[in-house]
């Protein structure tokens, strides 16, 4: 590990660099909205992040190439560093309103308790975290009261880690049993689109660019104000789901945006390579693609079962109300966006929706959607996985010994060897997923006052597999007055839920090996 | 003078999937959201992005409807 630093180091500055540049750039917003106090705060965090990124980057820059392992500890250490550098801007815009230099003139109004949250750094580590990590669960109490140059920057960070994780699992962390298509290895069913990990990058921010300005310019039309609109746009197709309103999507009630989020949520759902082939015309991975097939299919199947509770239970007055929620919360779920339209001042709250109807928003929640989109979740692949090879296990006792099988996985014939390395990958995983949404639900139980605020094992479970599975649909637990300790564990939920477990337990077995003064293979 | 010909624009449409039509939106996708915020709702801005958003939804049909004229007969020998 100790012989490995530098190469992680320099790439973690490079990353620092990156980051420093769109706060900089995020000054523009603060600008426009002539939010002059603002800007001293982001020129700070860009200006420190850069520094330390540009000095990590000279320090090593004559550092090894990385290989398969720093590709794991660079994705999880720069996860990690890009949320605590991420989260300069919402700590030093609390300090400027709450020392208030009379050259900055800070209007009065700034002055609001959402804002003084971000004083305590865990808030603005917790927020930025959620951003980057595209879970959505949030510290403000009142979206609408911060500046809107950290409401931009809320969904900036969003919409970038919506992108980063597709490059992620597109082009870094790719093996077999993630999932995940590579742009740049050649498919059975797709000639060889793209020969390097770069010209991947660049082709995903292109896709995601287009479909950011047709995702604004459909909720606008649909009847969302424009600075809402491109807001809601980047976060619901990075299916991240920070709103600038204090119901979210609730706060506009209204039909048209429901259905028009549908698809931005479904589109933020769908592998990106496959976008890539439907925008050349190959229609037909619409539906030959497994993966998009089962998104479309589990959407539909969830959904209705879901509408079909709402209705069974009475839970609002209509069948097209049951519809309209149902269809909106359960695609907002399994897409792990966490828009909510489901609360008390328009119709019902999510948290009081019937347990039944709540445990199908939960699965949604924990399974995700497919694997090299924008998702958390374990990812329908790998739930899929898992239930062909238990079937394919206990189909086998029917077979002679020497019978040839093959298990067939997203459309490929897989030999013995590969079968049983996708299998156990998917296994591990949801394992893992699993070992630690129980974790941190025994450390919400013990930590939280349950009896005091009314909360449920349902609510705490609900909140942990919200965090976990980087969603953000909330029973009401998360917010500043959350005791330290949860924030901690919701911090490492959210890390662990959208590196997918395995790259952060290798980055804490290099460390734990490095202080225990060995080096590791 | 076409649109690629502006600075940077070249470099940027190079890597979408090579459809005239898709850059086109990309690149105007920003214009028509300044529009927007310049000139607020009024049937002009309607309009435009309404054109915009049929425009894309189209092009994903002629994309395939072009690529299953260029496609090579299934029965073709090589």
């Amino acid at each position: 590990m100790v012989q490995k630093v530098g190469t992680i180091a320099r790439d973690l500055g490079r990353m620092l660099q990156a980051l420093s540049g769109l706060m900089l750039l995020s000054i523009l917003v603060a600008l426009l909205w002539g939010e002059y106090y603002v800007v001293p705060a982001f020129v700070v965090a860009g200006t420190l992040t850069f520094g330390i990124g540009r000095g990590l980057g000279y320090r090593y820059a004559n550092a090894a190439d990385p290989g398969r392992l720093h590709g794991m500890i660079i994705a999880a250490s720069g996860w990690f560093f890009v949320a605590l550098f991420g989260s300069l801007p919402f700590l030093l815009t609390a300090w400027t309103v709450d020392l208030d230099p009379a050259v900055l003139a800070v209007p009065a109004s700034a002055d609001t308790r959402t804002l003084a949250a971000f004083l305590n750094p865990l808030n603005g580590l917790f927020e930025s975290m959620s951003g980057f990590t595209g879970t959505g669960l949030t510290m403000t109490v009142h979206e609408g009261e911060i500046p809107h140059a950290l409401q931009w920057w809320r969904s900036l960070i969003e919409w970038v880690g919506g992108v980063g994780v597709i490059v992620l699992t597109t082009a870094i962390l790719a093996r077999p049993g993630s999932g995940s298509l590579t742009l740049y290895e050649s498919e059975a069913r797709s000639e060889k689109i793209h020969p390097s990990i770069v010209s991947t990058v660049r082709t995903i921010w292109w896709i995601f660019l287009l479909f950011t300005f047709v995702s604004i310019l459909l909720l606008w039309v649909a009847g969302m104000p424009i600075w809402d609109a491109i807001n809601h746009a980047m976060t619901g197709l990075a299916t991240g789901g920070f709103s600038i309103t204090d119901q979210s999507i609730a706060t506009y009630d209204s039909v048209a945006i429901d259905f028009a989020l549908i698809p931005v949520m479904i589109l933020g759902s769908i592998a990106f390579p496959i976008h890539y082939l439907i925008l050349q015309g190959d229609l037909k991975n619409l539906y030959t693609d497994p993966q998009t097939r089962w998104v479309f299919g589990y959407f539909g199947l969830g959904a209705a079962t879901l509408v079909g509770l709402l209705v069974l239970n009475g839970t609002y007055g209509s069948v097209v109300s049951a519809v309209r929620y149902g269809l909106f919360q359960f695609v907002s779920a399994a897409s792990c966006t966490g828009f909510q339209t489901a609360v008390d001042a328009t119709n019902v709250a999510l948290g009081r929706w019937s347990p039944e109807s709540q445990l199908v928003v939960t699965g949604g929640m924990v399974i995700g959607a497919a694997a090299g989109s924008t998702v958390g979740g374990i990812k329908l692949i790998r739930a899929i996985t898992l239930t062909k090879g238990i079937s394919f296990r206990i189909g086998g006792v029917f077979y002679p010994s020497n019978a040839v099988r093959h298990l067939r996985i997203d459309g490929r014939v897989l030999s013995d060897e590969e079968a049983a390395q996708e299998v156990e990958e998917a296994a591990i995983i949801t394992f893992l997923w699993l070992v630690f949404l129980i974790v941190g639900t025994v450390v919400l139980l013990v930590a939280l006052p349950m009896a005091d605020r009314g909360y449920t094992l349902a609510n705490v479970v609900f909140e942990v597999a919200s965090a976990q599975g980087n969603v953000g649909l909330s029973a009401g637990i998360t917010g500043p007055a959350m005791p330290t300790v949860t924030k901690v564990m919701f911090l490492f939920n959210m890390w662990i839920g959208r590196l997918e477990i395995i790259p952060v337990l290798v980055l804490l077995r290099g460390v734990i090996g490095s202080v225990g003064g060995y080096v590791t293979e | 003078m076409h649109f690629t010909d502006f600075p940077l624009v070249d470099h940027v449409v190079s890597f979408g999937p090579d459809s005239r039509i898709f850059d086109a939106l990309l690149i105007s996708g920003p214009l028509v959201i300044v529009a927007i915020a310049l000139f607020g709702r009024n049937p002009v801005t309607i309009g435009l992005a309404g054109a915009y958003l049929l425009l894309f939804v189209a092009s994903v049909g002629i994309e395939a409807i072009a690529r299953r004229r260029d496609a090579p007969p299934e029965n073709a020998r090589t």
